[in-house]
């Protein structure tokens, strides 16, 4: 027997066996990095965090409807950063941060395994969610430089409007109006200050008598006035517009006010079966409206509208119109009465906050 | 007696202490460097296919200041329409500035305006994260609202990460 050649045979069995072993390790360690889902959460968290930064570059409202599968992992959003993760949290978590804004806030939020996922920014707020129930009409309000007056304790004139145009639809403008009174009075405020120019009924308490509705003979001298309409349009479009006093003493209020009860209707939940397919606020000057509009409202007695000082107009007013009459979403909208008083009611409340 | 011979003879200490340990040795070495530098090769590469491209994402944090009301875009006060790539000279100022990108002086891309045209008088702002630190610096042509007068303009955006 060879001695020499037994220890070669066993160095060389050694040798293959060791570069065997290495090359087994090297393969199933990039085996191992290729079939880690580490990656594509980092690609996710990223690709989030960097559409959110799009979101804030955007001018107005938008929803976007995000196409990377999510259905494996949870999504968590904070105010300025994005984390993926699997169902072991702690030691799969992945966080990429974004550059939040001072006016805008983002709504945190965790998403577990969503099928689908929508980034959205509507308003002054930027979130995401599973659906894309996000209405797009929300409208940014201006902020005032002084302190808003709380409108609880003021007085407040309803015009809930009438017209030989609007029969059929007076009565249910009339019943709007007695909800959002009703409203007022449940969140506090005083029944004596809440005025209208249709008579209120003599058996119930601060109720508007729809039955017969007539105009009062009462003072209709108030701080705050909200009119309301039904629109009347043949294109069909449903649309929520608010008409404010352009040049008036209060005009920043007054739009401000329409904001918030604009937005308080598109947000109330009990009207997502409505379609609404837009809303604005607009300004108009008193000269250049028909005769629906409420003008004796503005004018003292026997003042003509030529002589109406717009500048000297020192009233908060909105005259909402809330739907079109004309269109099945607009009929749908104004047989909502007590989420229409709702929500008006809200708005006032939030103008206050 | 063989292994007798292999481990304890003289012969054969000297053959143990030969080249081949030595060798053995030194391969051992090479094999785990290798391996090391194989893993990182791997690991970076999978990494590098999710980067996101540094001009990406500057564009899209410019297009913020230069497209959102809450910056520099001027919106119309009646109609609340906002048009980008018109700058409000109003709003252009660090204090507009760091509402609109707070970074609170985290790890984020910082930016350097400075806005310069015929009409109007040169003006810099900054985010709160700008320092001395090295910078790129690329060019935009604007138009610039000033109490209801338009003016053509170059705005300079000095990018460092």
């Amino acid at each position: 027997m060879n001695k020499r050649g037994i220890s070669r045979s066993l160095f060389l069995v050694g040798e293959i066996v060791g570069a065997a072993l290495v090359a087994v390790l090297l393969i199933s360690n990039a085996m191992q990095w290729t079939s880690t889902e580490r990656p594509y959460k980092e690609y996710l968290a990223k690709d989030i965090a960097l559409s959110i930064d799009s979101i804030f570059a955007s001018p107005g409202n938008i929803i976007v409807n995000y196409t990377g599968n999510l259905t494996d992992y949870s999504v968590d959003l904070t105010g300025n950063s994005v984390s993926i993760y699997d169902d072991l949290k702690q030691n799969s978590e992945i966080t990429r941060k974004f550059v939040p804004s001072e006016n805008i806030e983002v709504n945190g939020i965790t998403l577990e395994k969503p099928k689908n996922i929508f980034l959205a920014k509507a308003g002054d707020e930027i979130f995401i969610s599973d659906s894309a129930r996000t209405n797009l009409n929300i409208l940014s309000c201006d902020k005032l430089n002084e302190k808003k007056e709380k409108l609880k304790d003021k007085k407040i004139l309803i015009d809930p409007g009438y017209g030989e145009d609007y029969i059929g639809e007076s009565k249910k403008i009339c019943n709007i109006g007695n909800s959002l009174i009703s409203n007022m009075i449940t969140e506090g405020f005083d029944s004596s200050n809440i005025l209208s120019t249709i008579k209120f009924d003599e058996g119930e308490t601060r109720s508007l008598y729809c039955d017969h509705i007539s105009k009062s003979d009462a003072s209709i001298d108030a701080n705050a006035i909200i009119s309301l309409r039904a629109g009347k349009y043949d294109n069909k479009k449903n649309s929520i517009k608010a008409f404010i006093i352009s040049g008036s003493k209060k005009e920043k209020e007054s739009k401000i006010l329409a904001c918030f009860i604009i937005n308080s209707i598109l947000g109330n939940k009990r009207l997502n079966d409505v379609n609404i397919d837009g809303t604005s606020i607009v300004p108009v000057d008193l000269e250049t409206t028909n005769e629906n509009f409420p003008k004796d409202i503005f004018l003292k007695n026997g003042e003509k509208v030529e002589d109406f000082k717009t500048a000297d107009f020192d009233k908060i007013f909105v005259l909402l119109e809330i739907g079109n009459a004309e269109s099945e979403q607009g009929k749908l909208l104004l047989e909502k009465i007590p989420e229409l008083g709702n929500s008006i009611a809200k708005g006032l409340i939030d103008y206050g906050k | 007696m063989e292994n007798k011979k292999i481990f304890f003879s003289k012969r054969a200490s000297g053959y143990l202490l030969g080249k081949k340990p030595m060798y053995f040795l030194a391969v051992l070495f090479y094999l785990a460097f290798a391996f090391l530098f194989f893993s990182f090769f791997i690991s970076y590469n999978i990494t590098s296919t999710n980067a996101i491209p540094a001009n990406v994402e500057t564009t899209v944090l410019i297009n913020r200041f230069l497209n959102s009301p809450d910056c520099f875009a001027y919106e119309d006060g009646e109609t609340g329409r906002a048009y980008h790539g018109i700058i409000d000279i109003k709003k252009f100022d660090d204090d507009k500035i760091s509402k609109c990108y707070s970074t609170n002086k985290d790890k984020s891309y910082s930016f350097r305006f400075e806005l310069e045209s015929a009409n109007i008088d040169r003006k810099v702002c900054s985010t709160p994260n700008w320092g001395a630190r090295r910078f790129n610096k690329i060019s935009r042509h604007v138009l610039i609202y000033d109490e209801g007068n338009l003016y053509t303009g170059r705005l300079l955006i000095s990018i460092q990460k």
